[in-house]
């Protein structure tokens, strides 16, 4: 016989997420590789037809095209010659299970689902994959080995110092098996602590909380007098004094508690909470944020504020969620405009009168990415005097400029406090929102967007509320208004052509890349604001505005989910990209060029884009638009 | 009906030769029945190369071969077979890319066509222009068994001949020629088992296209009996 890669694994072997395995893996992968036909104008079975059949963990397109629609007939996918689909993914909603249907003549190979699941063990490649597609989106908790890949780059990684050590309470209060629960309770009111551990001859044995208390002692009436052992948690799940933090997070977030018992080598040693975690995730911000209260002038403000992009980096580095990631920026860029606003006051003498600092856009979401420009304004009381006008116009301009130094362009459409018009009492502005709300013309609607996310930074934050309800009231009730907000939401389309290939930007500097801002965040961020200002939410970041326009049923609990999911692995990407364009010396642009991601990452990409697609296209039915 | 007396008149007239020789589980096998389902019956889709057109001058330089079961090509049972010559490969080397070096060490005739006959008990042999193929073995098999091979075969040229024909066209049916028609591409590699897989894929699309809805049967696929 003769040994010849065939043509089913040269196949694979070109085509992610196998072009990543191993030499051997590839041929089990191709051994376990069943060839099929179905016709056009048919509909793939995807569970097994014949039961003597081995089940089908992975369908690949070798030629031909696929479509998968759900039971509504809602186009969810079309794949074509590489692409492929997971059943058991696909499936996994029960009583919504979509169909698949052949669009052209489909030659698809089946994997047996035993290989698919071996493959997934040895490969991350391959385990990824029954994650990514619409579960993956759909969910957005990490599985325990999402995490521990995490645990382990981290291990390696620039997270030294981040040990469960460094970080724990030490515990010195414990209580013998034979205490009695009176005596426990009594020891936990003594030290003001929560949870008490129970040791046996240097041993941990159990953990006791107040909950226990409640649900194990009281609710059941067991006498007070009885050993703690009975009503403990014994063997209580614990970490080790030299793992890392983020271990202890993902054990805690896993089994959903929020202490968890350090030992050492079995003998109990302390405790750490969730708390304690966050505080450690948070380190450098914290620092950066004394620094920027501490310094005098703008040039040390500006040399401090040169420091966030390697934050960043590291942040990326270390796995930090994208949208704790803006937050932090966010918190930083606020941080420095009340530094500014504070040198200012010191230029120029105090503020005459009450004013606030707003912040719109993505600062004002909490959103911010490095490099964003500045969306800001001024409001004040109703009765301002003309001369107090005056001072606050070299009060906004020295802030502008000053946020200009430190990282923030000025806004090319000069959306800024410094700008005249954008300095306007309470009254003011109930009028411009009014005028954009009820006679909305498209143009003023695309630049009025950005003033309906709106954050107090600084300041008089009632003048906000108060403002802020009136426009809510006013959108909510507006259909025309939020028809028009709904088109031009719809101006930026995920990057997607006809059979999920990117269409890239065709013009200007960033010809061929893949206009990350634009094209995906900008439309989820567009969706939730046009939702939530229908159903009347005050939330301003847009992962708060999903959750909450999901509790109040707007929009299906799936789709909320599958944009926040989304919108986090966008931003990821793009965080990831700036870091690297940082590292390497170059501006932070929000576009990138496909070919510099991963194929199974690209593969993601284009389901998370998928998913904005597919919101759109709900939301056009939600608000009707067609206005213009 | 045809189908059946063909068969009957092979076995009966070798049926009594094959005792002893390594075809004799071949006529020992209950007949295919033409009812049976498509779905359900194995195939062995079958290519050979050969030194040249003409059976008396050329030889068999390899077997290519890969099963379909339950609809499904079952990449694993793909083989490929070379075959060890008494002559070179003369000039269809050119054509096949098999020079003599590689067919050195390649198995005898006799020892391939013993694991061809352990793997098609129970099976239809699948082919694209069988005619020719099945000179070459059956001549192969009568110079090592002193008899025949008994198999029940279709042939893909045959049916796609029968498709054209029904549409009233007259188009090329080379393998290649055939494949697109179902949008299969074709590599640029040939050997007897690319051919054979690229066959196989051919019957996977033709019987796609012959079921509309309804079982497919092997009396739809034109079953025939190896002379």
């Amino acid at each position: 016989m003769v040994s010849e890669a065939g043509d089913v694994q040269s196949f694979l072997s070109e085509h992610p997420p196998f072009n990543h395995l191993s030499d051997n893996q590839l041929e089990y992968a191709s051994a376990n590789i069943y060839v099929a036909f179905s016709k056009s104008g048919s509909e793939l079975k995807l569970e097994s037809t014949a039961p003597e059949s081995p089940p089908v963990g992975m369908v690949i397109v070798r030629s031909g095209s696929l479509e998968v629609r759900d039971d509504e007939g809602v186009l969810i996918d079309r794949l074509s010659s590489g692409d492929y689909l997971v059943p058991s993914v696909l499936n996994s909603n029960a009583d919504k299970v979509p169909r698949v249907h052949v669009l052209e003549d489909c030659l698809y190979y089946e994997l047996a689902d035993s290989a698919f699941q071996s493959l997934s063990a040895s490969s991350k490649e391959i385990a990824a994959l029954s994650e990514t597609d619409k579960s993956r989106l759909a969910h957005s908790e990490y599985t325990d080995d999402d995490w521990s890949y995490k645990a382990e780059d981290a291990r390696e990684g620039i997270c030294l110092g981040q040990c469960v050590k460094d970080t724990m309470s030490k515990v010195i209060i414990f209580a013998s098996p034979e205490t009695t629960i009176r005596e426990a309770a009594q020891l936990m009111k003594q030290h003001h602590i929560s949870s008490l551990l129970i040791k046996d001859d240097q041993r941990l044995v159990g953990i006791v909380t107040d909950r226990d208390f409640r649900i194990r002692v009281l609710a059941e009436g067991v006498a007070d007098s009885d050993a703690i052992a009975t009503v403990m948690t014994p063997d209580p799940m614990c970490i080790e004094l030299d793992s890392l933090v983020q271990e202890a997070q993902l054990k805690m977030m896993a089994e959903g508690i929020r202490h968890l018992p350090v030992v050492d080598d079995q003998r109990p040693v302390g405790m750490i909470s969730q708390t304690d975690v966050l505080r450690a995730n948070n380190i450098e911000p914290i620092s950066l944020i004394h620094s920027i209260k501490r310094v005098k002038d703008v040039t040390a403000l500006s040399k401090v504020a040169a420091e966030i992009p390697d934050l960043v980096v590291k942040l990326v580095a270390r796995d930090t969620r994208a949208i704790e990631v803006g937050k932090i920026i966010t918190t930083l860029s606020d941080a420095i405009t009340k530094r500014l606003l504070t040198l200012a006051a010191e230029q120029f003498g105090s503020p005459p009168c009450d004013y606030t600092w707003l912040a719109f856009g993505s600062q004002a979401r909490q959103e911010l990415a490095l490099g964003s420009d500045q969306d800001n304004g001024l409001l004040f009381p109703d009765g301002i005097r003309d001369e107090d006008r005056v001072y606050f116009r070299d009060f906004a301009i020295f802030v502008n400029n000053g946020l200009a130094l430190c990282g923030m362009p000025h806004c090319p459409g000069g959306i800024m406090a410094k700008t005249d018009k954008w300095r306007m009492t309470l009254q003011e502005w109930k009028n411009c929102f009014t005028h954009w709300i009820e006679e909305p013309a498209p143009k003023a609607v695309m630049h009025s967007s950005i003033f309906f996310d709106m954050r107090p930074v600084s300041g008089n934050t009632e003048l906000v509320e108060e403002l802020q309800e009136y426009v809510l009231r006013k959108a909510k009730t507006n259909t025309i208004f939020m028809a028009m907000m709904c088109d031009n939401a719809l101006l930026h389309s995920p990057p997607l052509g006809f059979f999920k290939t990117f269409v890239l930007e065709t013009d200007g500097d960033h010809n061929h890349e893949l206009g990350l801002k634009k094209r995906g965040t900008i439309p989820i961020v567009d969706i939730a604001r046009n939702y939530a200002l229908s159903a009347g939410l005050s939330q301003v970041n847009t992962i708060d505005r999903l959750h909450a326009i999901q509790q109040v049923s707007s929009m299906s609990r799936e789709m909320a989910y599958s944009l926040i999911d989304a919108h986090e692995f966008i931003a990821a990407i793009r965080l990831e990209a700036q870091g690297k364009q940082h590292s390497a010396g170059l501006k932070a642009s929000n576009y990138l060029d496909p070919k510099e991601l991963s194929p199974l990452v690209r593969h993601q990409l284009k389901d998370a884009f998928n998913v904005v697609r597919e919101a759109q296209t709900a939301m056009k039915a939600r608000f009707g638009g067609g206005v213009i | 009906m045809l189908y059946k007396l063909q068969y009957q008149i092979q076995h009966w007239r070798y049926h009594k030769k094959a005792v002893g020789a390594p075809v004799q589980p071949l006529y020992e096998q209950p007949l295919i029945k033409a009812s049976q389902a498509f779905a359900s019956t194995r195939f062995l889709v079958l290519d050979c190369e050969m030194s040249g057109l003409d059976v008396k001058k050329s030889q068999l330089l390899s077997l290519g071969w890969v099963m379909i079961e339950h609809g499904r090509i079952v990449n694993a049972s793909a083989r490929h077979q070379l075959i060890h010559a008494d002559r070179g490969a003369g000039d269809s080397s050119r054509i096949h890319g098999l020079l003599d070096s590689s067919l050195a060490g390649a198995t005898s005739l006799a020892s391939v066509l013993m694991l061809l006959i352990k793997h098609i008990q129970g099976v239809v042999l699948v082919f694209h222009h069988a005619s020719l193929d099945i000179r070459f073995l059956q001549k192969a098999a009568i110079e090592n068994f002193r008899c025949p091979l008994l198999f029940s075969y279709i042939d893909t040229m045959h049916i796609e001949k029968r498709r054209v024909h029904l549409q009233g066209k007259t188009m090329g049916l080379r393998l290649s020629q055939c494949r697109e028609r179902y949008g299969l591409t074709s590599s640029p590699q040939h050997n007897a088992l690319a051919d054979a897989q690229a066959t196989a894929e051919l019957l996977l699309a033709q019987a796609s296209y012959l079921g509309k809805g309804r079982e497919l049967k092997l009396s739809d696929l034109s079953l025939r009996c190896a002379k």
